[in-house]
């Protein structure tokens, strides 16, 4: 959920709003699909192809409309914050949206594709994704929001007069930590490659749909998944995350 | 009935307005101006048209009402409907354009003028 904002998405949810899609120019959206009420929002089709990609819309019979999973989860959110504060991870990260505005948005990074589908398994009763495909995908996507973001993404122990010194260098370890990532994720993205560093990213880093990418990128159904794991495989070469291995 | 701020002009002006605006929103060019009902994409373009005229040529609610063979009311309606909607930016952005291609039409007041003469 990058391209709006929850907000807006909650009111859409609440109003079991419609976005009509036919004509040109921007979309406007009627509540439960009523046209002969007044648009209560309106949508530019850049917007809206970005919903799209990113499942949060669905096809309805006369446009699109929110996803059951995400409506469910928007006009649910005390039970959505309760399962947060017990099982999540949330990290705030810079968010671009289509139209070039910067968001801050908070993730839940216990929660991303890569684990859904470590979870899920194959025919052959093995998981989709290895332990150690998932942790370099993580490791790579947490240098690519680091690098960006330049937050601290775990506990500092040292204390103040410990470690060499006072505290009063915080700013310059931030940046420090910001070159680092930058650099590590240089490094990966080297290893990758320009075609399936798309593929990474895009899955990995800003959580997009394997389903919504196959259709954009115009490849048969399934084969994501393929490219996916040549990807993967080429990270936890170069992390070196598979336990045994050199 | 005519009255004398009207300019013969004043139609042309709106069915250049409803052309452009069913441009805009890829719609066919529907007759807006007949007395029939009309579904509910028509009366959008119709309140989109009725308030541009009212914001791009001045022209003051009874003047736009006589043209649409509507009443006063109808088009202040209009006008505030479609004014409450441009605060979604897509919609407000689609309209800043449309105001702009109107205002950049050519027009020259003197032709109106000798029109009214004639």
């Amino acid at each position: 959920m990058t391209a709006l904002d929850t907000h807006t998405l909650t009111q859409l949810a609440r109003d079991k709003a419609v976005i009509i899609t036919t004509g040109s120019g921007p979309c406007p959206v009627f509540a439960r699909g009523d046209r002969r009420t007044v648009a209560t929002h309106w949508l530019s089709r850049k917007i809206v192809r970005a919903l799209e990609a990113e499942g949060t819309v669905v096809k309805v019979k006369r446009g699109l409309s929110l996803a059951p999973t995400v409506s469910n989860r928007l006009l649910n959110p005390v039970k959505e914050r309760a399962f947060l504060e017990q099982n999540g991870r949330v990290t705030t990260r810079k968010i671009y949206t289509p139209e070039g505005g910067l968001r801050h948005h908070r993730v839940n990074t216990s929660f991303n594709v890569l684990r859904r589908m470590g979870a899920r398994r194959g025919r052959d009763g093995a998981p989709l994704l290895s332990a150690s495909l998932i942790e370099a995908g993580e490791r790579f996507a947490n240098d690519y929001h680091a690098g960006e973001t330049a937050g601290p993404s775990t506990q500092n122990y040292s204390g103040s007069h410990v470690d060499g010194g006072s505290r009063h260098d915080a700013q310059a370890r931030k940046y420090a930590r910001q070159i680092d990532s930058r650099n590590r994720l240089k490094s990966a993205r080297k290893a990758l490659g320009p075609k399936l560093e798309k593929v990474v990213i895009a899955i990995c880093c800003n959580n997009h749909d394997l389903d919504a990418l196959e259709r954009a990128e115009g490849w048969a159904k399934r084969s994501g998944l393929v490219v996916l794991r040549l990807g993967l495989e080429t990270l936890r070469d170069h992390y070196g995350t598979q336990a045994g291995q050199n | 009935m005519r009255k004398k701020e009207d300019s013969p002009l004043d139609n042309t002006h709106a069915q250049l307005t409803v052309a452009a605006t069913a441009l805009a929103f890829g719609m066919p060019y529907i007759d807006v101006f007949s007395k029939r009902r009309l579904t509910s994409h028509e009366i959008f373009l119709r309140q989109l048209s009725m308030y541009l005229l009212s914001t791009v040529y001045n022209f003051n609610l009874s003047r736009v009402a006589r043209i649409f063979s509507r009443d006063r009311a109808t088009v202040r309606h209009a006008c505030k409907l479609i004014e409450d909607q441009r605060d979604s930016p897509a919609f407000d952005l689609a309209i800043s354009n449309l105001e702009h291609f109107l205002l950049k039409a050519p027009f020259n007041p003197a032709h109106s003028a000798r029109s009214q003469e004639l």
